[in-house]
């Protein structure tokens, strides 16, 4: 079969390179823009599904492990251990604070500090800590090492507490920012509330009802609020959602909308200035559907080329922006994947419609006419 | 061959049938009769020519015909079929296979080569593959473009275009060629090639091609001459010929001129006037 809608394209290849190049621009803005939006909404779970416990539990109305607002006294960790089917119980302290190379500066870090306990060791291995701070030492992620500049032995500050640097690591990451350690001796007096910790990590005993357990714990001590692993991921990657998806979804609106734009622009003009062609086609035969066909296939095929290149571009921009800026995380997903190639074929489709009805209007009588 | 009629009343013989066939464009105070009430009757493997004046409505009447424009009234049958009572979702199918165009500029799609050109007409009928590209390539050989098979049009000269073109109309193996104006874009060398392949699209394949044109070289292979004038044939015996441009004109109607005692017609005092300039440089009254 006489590839038509192919030939059309190729006969004027600026138009095509515009055309794909519009899409693939859409695509590459909605690959990337999705790539970025589930980059930090992995990261947002992380922390709470790296932790080697079955629950976490926090000051009740603060579950957030991201900001660290939850703040629980010092005499509700015996009485979680005291909730049957409670195995073990570990105290985290946790708040995001700014750490800099000078007294109040610097950017915001996720702060932690993990008191001796049952889970001591097992939770800094799942937190990507090698060796615990000792007071007065810091251990930093490579992302804030790299944003302030410091190296081991170096001091920082976290507001106006000197610290040294213990050691640079790959730590586990809080969705909004990186994380450091400090020694569970300092982190009273830097949180500002000596008999309290933030968080409690959970086991539970061998059989337990994990939600059984996490029910008991609510109801035992008022004030808690105990979550699953995966809860306490969520309740995080909900924050994440709410703050972020509208803005997401406004910038893949527009990008859709340019995409779709240009495929339409350039695949009506060819389609105008090809209307005697069409007029010849339907004089020697061709059936509405077969026209419809052409022009479709073309629209098709640039929106393919552009998703292609789209894609590709997406693909090689996100390592460039994790390069640059390691803050950045970039999450390719099949399934994002998938949707913006369904995306492509409906910005395909709706293009088409307005040459469409072009084609359909034209007259075969006219290529008659000298 | 006329007087016999088939069980389904289709005259025998008869591939083209035109009756009371009228295009009215516009309305009102402004509508202009294009065509009015034209009869026609055209028998398989004839060729007839239309010829007639600018604004005659000779190429309405092709479209007509080949179910490209609908008429205000009457009927058009091809082989039996009244295509004019049939949905417009319809006539591509009689496009497709029972009538072939033939354009004044030649209307090649140009992003397609030589083959390419013909097997489309092949494809939008449903024949895909090495049997519709053997069937192009066959057509294209029988017509002398052998050669010719993987050249874009614009590298063609206008003969090759026009025959290109036969080609395409050719393509579906209809019974029915119109042609419009096949000639006029065409140098007198081609212009004569492009006869001869039309009468024998006629002769020797039993084809019947009903042939628009002014050009008068047409009327050597032509079986019928039909002129069209406003709308209507006139009986061409009656007619008289201006020797300027060749066209038919009616005596009643003509500009009138006496010389060395033969009187003239003229479709025009332009006509007349270049002919008192130079009666030696005007056309063989006999041709």
């Amino acid at each position: 079969m006489v590839p038509i809608a192919r030939r059309y394209l190729l006969s004027d290849r600026i138009r095509l390179a515009i055309s794909a190049g519009g899409v693939a621009f859409a695509v590459l803005l909605i690959v990337l823009i999705l790539a970025l939006y589930q980059g930090i909404f992995d990261r947002a779970g992380r922390l709470a599904t790296a932790a080697p416990s079955d629950l976490w539990v926090t000051q009740a109305g603060a579950p957030d492990p991201s900001h660290g607002a939850s703040i629980l006294p010092e005499s509700v960790l015996g009485r979680i251990q005291g909730v049957p089917g409670v195995a073990a119980a570990q105290p985290l302290f946790a708040r995001t604070m700014q750490v800099g190379s000078a007294p109040n500066t610097g950017g915001f870090a996720f702060v932690m500090a993990l008191p001796e306990g049952p889970l001591q060791t097992a939770t800094a291995e799942a937190f990507g800590l090698r060796s615990m701070p000792s007071k007065g030492q810091i251990v930093l992620s490579g992302l804030v090492a790299d944003d302030i500049g410091a190296g081991r032995g170096d001091t920082v500050y976290i507001g106006t507490q000197t610290l040294e640097v213990a050691d640079v690591s790959s730590l586990v990451e809080s969705a909004f920012s990186a994380s450091v350690f400090v020694s569970a001796r300092d982190a009273p007096a830097l949180f500002g509330h000596p008999d309290a910790f933030s968080f409690a990590l959970v086991t539970t005993s061998p059989g337990a009802d994990v939600e059984g357990v996490e029910a008991e714990i609510e109801n035992q001590i008022p004030g808690t609020n105990a979550l699953t692993r995966e809860e306490f991921a969520d309740s995080t990657r909900r924050e994440v959602q709410e703050g972020f998806l509208p803005i997401v979804a406004v910038l893949i609106a527009v990008a859709f909308v340019v995409g779709l734009a240009v495929i339409a622009l350039t695949i009506y003009t060819s389609t105008v200035e090809r209307v005697r062609d069409y007029g010849v086609l339907k004089a020697v035969g061709a059936s509405p559907r077969q026209l419809f066909a052409v022009v479709l296939r073309q629209s098709v095929v640039v929106a393919l080329i552009g998703f292609a290149s789209g894609s590709l571009l997406a693909y090689v921009a996100g390592k460039l922006i994790q390069d640059s800026v390691p803050e950045f995380a970039t999450l390719y997903r099949w399934q994002d994947i998938l949707a913006v190639f369904g995306a492509a074929l409906v910005m395909s489709a709706l293009a088409a419609i307005v040459p469409m009805r072009r084609v359909a209007r034209v007259d075969p009588a006219t290529v008659f006419r000298a | 061959m006329n007087d016999h009629q088939d069980a389904g009343g289709r005259q025998e013989g008869v591939i083209l049938e035109a009756l009371g066939l009228t295009k009215i464009f516009g309305s009102g105070a402004s509508a202009v009769r294009a065509i009015d009430g034209v009869e026609l009757e055209v028998r398989r493997g004839e060729i007839v020519l239309v010829m007639g004046p600018s604004g005659s409505g000779k190429t309405t009447l092709l479209t007509m015909i080949g179910g490209l424009l609908k008429p205000t009234s009457g009927a058009v049958r091809i082989d039996g079929y009244d295509i004019t009572s049939m949905k417009e979702s319809e006539l591509h199918e009689v496009r497709r296979r029972l009538v072939g165009f033939i354009f004044q500029v030649f209307n090649l799609l140009e992003p397609l080569n030589v083959r390419e050109n013909v097997e489309v007409a092949l494809n939008l009928a449903g024949k895909n593959g090495r049997g519709a590209r053997g069937k192009a390539e066959g057509i294209l050989r029988d017509l002398g473009l052998g050669e010719r098979l993987h050249f874009r049009p614009n590298s063609l000269s206008g003969g090759e275009k026009q025959r290109v073109s036969i080609a395409r109309a050719l393509a579906n193996d209809p019974q029915l060629i119109l042609a419009d104006e096949p000639t006029a874009n065409l140098d007198s060398k081609q212009g004569h090639d492009v006869v001869t392949l039309l009468r024998d699209i006629a002769k020797k394949q039993g084809r019947t091609v009903i042939i628009v044109s002014h050009d008068h070289r047409i009327r050597e292979v032509a079986d019928r001459v039909l002129w069209l004038e406003d709308g209507r044939f006139k009986d061409i015996g009656r007619l008289e010929r201006d020797p300027n441009c060749g066209m038919g004109i009616e005596p009643e109607r003509a500009h009138v001129l006496t010389h060395e005692g033969r009187t003239y017609y003229f479709c025009s005092a332009g006509c007349r006037r270049e002919f008192e300039e130079d009666p030696s440089g005007v056309l063989d009254d006999s041709s």
